[in-house]
């Protein structure tokens, strides 16, 4: 199966000027550094299609993601609602990615974590769609990716 | 990145002369967000450069891009509802007993934009008026746009689309999925014609139509555009035919061949008998 | 009028209500089908129900059922509000008795004509 990167930069960039308001530019010489503190999203999809949408962005970025979502101060804002927001835009990027994948196929609750040096790995699966956005000179990254085998 | 005074005033002189638009000093911003992608894609360093392109030579693919780009294509699904409402309890059934004899209905609509107006024409009568199945009806969808027409041809609409105004019913009686999008069965897209049209330049040869939709178009243009254009309407309008506009749009004080009709909600022009 | 916003995520649950005040509803939030029952026995009848699709304890589409099948709010309309959007799912929700349906990620403009469709809007 593959899935146009094209696709995924579609939908990355249309669900956050929807929910957020928030302009990402697709890049694709740089990746998100997670040298630091960053936020790290992960929805599995199982059936036809099996793997997973991460989003990893530092911190930063997400806060003031998520301030724009809530309309609210960064500040202002805890870490767990902060990581609820990058959570809920993986959840919006793996619904809409997913129907252009075989179907039928049902997409997890939104796992979270948060921390220096982070990286999530989904265990026996490959990268098949890499992209990173660019929003106010902040990296993240955007991988979906299927269980090896798949590919 | 601003542009030159100069050269903004080039580029209003272009959209009047080519699409009767109008636009007001100040809108230097939209013009700026507007043609620097179309600058881009044509290799132009910038607006200055652009604008010197268009100045020099002139080539018409870029005119065309620059007219295009410049054109605002905002539109939904049963956009402000109320017109559509009446379209259903007077227009259609009034032209349907003026028209019993020859069973022929022609309607236009001339700002067509991505198709969302015209397809919503078609779901209403589609859903509401099964007794013109036997009809010989035509129906005409024009665009100054060929990107909007083109659009309007291909009929696939995202899912921020779908949601704006789309009763779900409807969405899944017409449309199917297709990847990401959303795709307008045949049986609706068969039954509209989709063509490019300039309402500021001499028209093609409409015949007499029962029905035009001229929505959200001529809040671009000046008093004299408007006044041509609504004159060029009366001629191809039979006595007592429909006109629909925008809702802050009225005939009022540009033409006085409309008679003007309240229904529900809705406001419906008609051309004057005598 | 009274908006009861189910949903598991606190953030959609924070930009649902943000979203439903700015049209001029009062909100309650529930996290999912089961709590938002309760609150419906609490305190009901609401006009307007908004709600996800999946949720842990009761799925969207069984609260729907239940709302629709126990007559315990019958005029209350139900909009689903989910990145769910197969048409068969999409057929199936209404069948189950969802008033409306609006995919995410979703625009304030195309959650008020959604409500004006079903007779929700306000002046
Ligand atoms: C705001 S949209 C209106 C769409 C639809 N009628 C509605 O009400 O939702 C205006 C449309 O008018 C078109 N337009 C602008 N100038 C025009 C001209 N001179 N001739 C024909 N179409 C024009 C634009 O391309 C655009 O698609």
């Amino acid at each position: 199966m593959r899935i146009e990167t094209e696709t995924l930069e579609q939908v990355v960039t249309e669900v956050l000027a929807t929910m957020t308001g928030v302009v990402a530019f697709p890049v694709s010489d740089v990746r998100a550094s997670t040298a630091r503190r960053s936020v790290a999203a992960c929805i599995h999809l199982t059936g036809a299609y099996t793997g997973a949408v991460v989003i990893t962005m530092p911190e930063e970025l997400g806060r003031r993601i998520a301030a724009s979502m809530f309309a609210a101060d960064p500040g202002a804002l805890s870490d767990g609602e902060v990581m609820d927001a990058v959570g809920e835009i993986a959840n919006m990027v793996a619904g809409s990615v997913r129907s252009a994948l075989p179907m039928p196929n049902t997409i997890s609750l939104p796992s979270v974590s948060e921390g220096t040096g982070l990286r999530m790995d989904v265990p026996g699966s490959v990268a098949v769609a890499t992209t990173s956005f660019v929003v106010d000179g902040d990296v993240f990254d955007v991988v979906l990716s299927a269980r090896a085998g798949e590919v | 990145m601003s542009i030159q005074t100069a050269d903004f005033d080039y580029v209003r002189t272009l959209l009047r002369e080519r699409a009767a638009i109008v636009l007001e000093p100040g809108k230097e911003y939209l013009v700026e967000a507007r043609l620097l992608p179309v600058a881009r894609s044509f290799g132009c360093e910038g607006l200055g450069d652009l604008v010197r392109r268009l100045r020099f030579g002139g080539e018409a693919p870029l005119v065309t891009r620059v007219v295009e780009a410049m054109t605002t294509n905002e539109t939904s699904w049963f956009r402000d509802l109320h017109p559509f409402d009446a379209l259903a309890t007077m227009v259609i059934p009034d032209t349907i007993r003026v028209r019993a004899g020859e069973k022929r209905l022609r309607m236009w609509c001339g700002a067509a934009s991505s198709g969302q107006e015209p397809y919503t024409v078609l779901m209403v009568l589609a859903e509401k008026f099964p007794e013109l199945a036997g009809w010989n009806i035509e129906f005409l969808a024009t665009d100054i746009s060929s990107e909007m027409v083109a659009k309007c041809n291909a009929g696939r609409y995202s899912q921020l689309e779908m949601n704006r105004g789309m009763p779900t019913p409807l969405l899944l009686k017409y449309f199917e999925r297709d990847g990401l999008d959303w795709k307008v069965r045949d049986e609706l897209r068969k039954r509209v014609t989709f063509r490019t049209m300039n309402l500021a330049a001499p028209w093609p040869s409409l015949g007499t139509l029962d029905v035009v939709f001229l929505r959200n178009v001529m809040i671009y243009f000046d008093v004299p555009t408007k006044r041509s254009i609504l004159a060029g309407i009366r001629r191809v309008l039979r006595p007592g035919g429909w006109l629909f506009l925008g809702s802050a749009e009225s005939t009022l004080g540009l033409d006085d061949g409309f008679e003007r009709v309240t229904e529900g909600k809705a406001v419906v022009y008609r051309n004057r008998k005598d | 009028m009274k908006a009861l916003i189910v949903d598991d995520s606190r953030a959609m649950r924070m930009i649902l209500a943000r979203t439903l005040k700015e049209l001029g509803f009062d909100t309650v939030e529930a996290l999912h089908g089961g709590d938002a029952l309760e609150q419906i026995a609490v305190c009901g009848p609401f006009d307007l129900a908004i709600v996800d699709w999946n949720m842990p304890e009761m799925d969207g589409l069984e609260f729907v059922r239940r709302v629709r099948g126990t007559h315990c709010a019958d005029s209350m309309r139900i909009v689903m509000v989910t990145t769910e959007s197969e048409a068969e799912r999409v057929a199936a929700a209404l069948s189950a008795g969802a008033d409306e349906y609006v995919m995410k990620p979703f625009t304030k403009d195309a959650l008020s004509s959604k409500l004006e469709i079903i007779g929700l809007a306000l002046p």
